[in-house]
């Protein structure tokens, strides 16, 4: 198991191998990324609930705009993330990076979770529908089930090597496939226009709320890369004690 | 499709409370669901420890 | 002497074949299942509401997803049953062999099923039997390629998992989205005797779908073998 430059996998100290386990989750280092992350989205919610105006054709549910759109974004960096980390660890077969495409999944899988709620709930009171097969919300639709497929498929596999290639072949093809379901969208939607009488997809937003959109992306991205490194040093202690419990049956 | 009224904007605010209620819960609940499997591994972790006064071979 | 690609690709086909179809069992019950359920899909939609000929091309390729997964569930059960994947990696046959081969008996399966499924939804659905019947059969084939492009490694894949059954299809559909999409566009287009440029553009992605995957599934491949 290769070491970090840092403490290895089971929190113990190059210097002092045989110290108590320390573990990284939450009981020795403070984690000061996380505090800043549900910090700034506290701030993005303060700012986008009682300081930001409500738009005059939509109502209130306009502001669920900004939840769902920073969510998107949040999930599609996730979503990155676990693909070049599939093609790092084909290439380098560091576990480290199947780690971190394994935390980011499952940080992206809660993203998107948020990005198909909160689609229907602004496309009802705005267009009419709660669902439009509309580029967006299909392509979202596929990388969920792509994603709880990955998940599941990791779940699935009990040696470690395997799982750590399968998901990678799994997460390369999935990124693979993203271009050919944009093109089939936008064939669909060329073909079977929608009749969308309002489309605020892209609105030309007064300052205020473009403000409080880029606040949203800002703390949303925060909050992305806050998940998954915590969500990272778990996998790391899970490892560490995967590790010494087969160890101790070994005896 | 909400009809607006004559001046004001149309009163959609029920799915905003519900959107962002939802959306708390849902980032919330993953991180507690992150920190609750993070105590347990780390008290399976401490037990190992306390347990084990033998020498253990470094992985 | 080291075989080529394709004189090994041939040999892996060739075995499956073989082994199919001493049996027969397994290709019987997917051709059942893939007209019984062209059958069921007529009973389903009110034919006075939705023309036929509409009809026909979405039920053909719901079908053919359906029946193309049936089809490789069985296609890795066979080697794991007797470990013989164990005798072919030993083999001096290049590794993307063993994947191609069994991608073309694959191919060559749901070939044969079409073969038997296409005049059957011409007949039940009133299509008539000339050149609609060589558009289905030419965009089938490359329809299949995709299909099994993508199935092939899958199944590999998923038949050293707990979940095999579950994970076939879940991991695949989202694959054979684009490959459905653009089949069933271009024969829809070309049944309803449109210009055939209107339908070029859907042939251009399955084309480039059928591209992309095979080399891209074909490379992969060595990866889900064990090491």
């Amino acid at each position: 198991m290769s070491s970090a430059s840092f403490d290895d996998a089971a929190g113990r100290s190059p210097e002092a191998p045989n110290a108590p386990v320390a573990l990284s989750i939450t009981g020795r280092r403070f984690d000061w990324l996380l505090v800043a992350a549900v910090a700034c989205m506290a701030v993005a919610f303060v700012r986008a609930i009682f300081f930001t105006p409500i738009e005059a054709l939509q109502g209130a549910a306009q502001k669920i705009y900004y939840v769902h759109v920073s969510a998107a974004v949040s999930a599609y960096l996730a979503l990155g993330i676990v693909a070049l980390m599939s093609i790092v660890y084909l290439w380098l077969r560091d576990e480290r990076a199947d780690r971190l495409a394994e935390s980011a999944g499952e940080v992206g899988l809660v993203f998107l979770t948020v990005v198909l709620t909160t689609g229907p709930l602004w496309g009802k009171p705005i267009w009419g529908a709660w669902w439009t097969w509309d580029a967006r919300l299909t392509l979202t639709l596929f990388l969920w089930f792509l994603t709880a497929g990955y998940l599941v498929l990791r779940g699935a596999v009990d040696d470690a090597a395997m799982r750590a290639r399968y998901s990678a072949v799994l997460g390369i093809l999935a990124a693979l496939l993203i271009p050919f379901i944009h093109l089939s969208v936008y064939f669909f939607n060329t073909l079977h226009p929608m009749p969308i009488v309002l489309k605020p997809d892209r609105p030309s937003l007064p300052n205020e709320m473009l403000v409080t959109l880029l606040v949203f992306f800002g703390a949303c991205t925060v909050l992305c890369l806050a998940l998954i490194r915590l969500r990272y040093r778990y996998a790391v202690a899970r490892d560490a004690l995967r590790g010494l419990e087969s160890e101790g049956g070994d005896r | 499709m909400i009809i607006a009224q004559a001046g004001a904007p149309p009163d959609t605010a029920a799915y905003y409370h519900v959107a962002y209620a939802w959306a708390v819960a849902v980032y919330v609940g993953y991180l507690a669901m992150i920190w609750s499997r993070a105590r347990r591994v780390r008290s399976r972790l401490a037990a190992l420890e306390s347990g084990g006064a033998r020498a253990r071979r470094e992985p | 002497m080291r075989p080529t690609l394709l004189s090994s690709t041939w040999v892996i086909a060739r075995k499956d074949l073989a082994i199919e179809f001493r049996t027969r069992t397994a290709f019987l019950a997917v051709l059942v299942f893939a007209v019984l359920g062209v059958a069921v899909f007529y009973f389903a939609w009110d034919a006075t509401a939705v023309a036929a000929l509409d009809l026909a091309p979405g039920v053909l390729w719901v079908i053919f997803t359906f029946s193309g997964l049936l089809s490789l569930q069985r296609s890795f059960g066979v080697e794991q049953a007797e470990r013989a994947m164990d005798g072919l990696l030993l083999s001096p046959i290049d590794r993307e062999a063993i994947f191609l081969g069994k991608a073309l008996a694959n191919l060559l399966f749901v070939a044969g099923i079409q073969l038997v499924t296409i005049p059957a939804v011409a007949l039940l659905y009133n299509l008539s039997l000339g050149r609609p019947l060589l558009i289905l059969f030419g965009v089938a084939l490359l329809a299949a390629v995709g299909l099994v492009a993508i199935g092939t490694l899958f199944s590999a894949m998923a038949s050293n998992t707990r979940l095999a059954e579950l994970l076939l299809p879940m991991l695949s559909l989202p694959f054979f989205v684009p490959v459905v999409y653009g089949a069933a566009q271009a024969t829809s287009t070309l049944l309803a005797g449109r210009p055939s440029q209107e339908a070029w553009p859907f042939l251009k992605l399955l084309i480039a779908f059928d591209l992309v995957f095979l080399v891209a599934c074909t490379l992969a491949f060595p990866y889900t073998l064990e090491e």
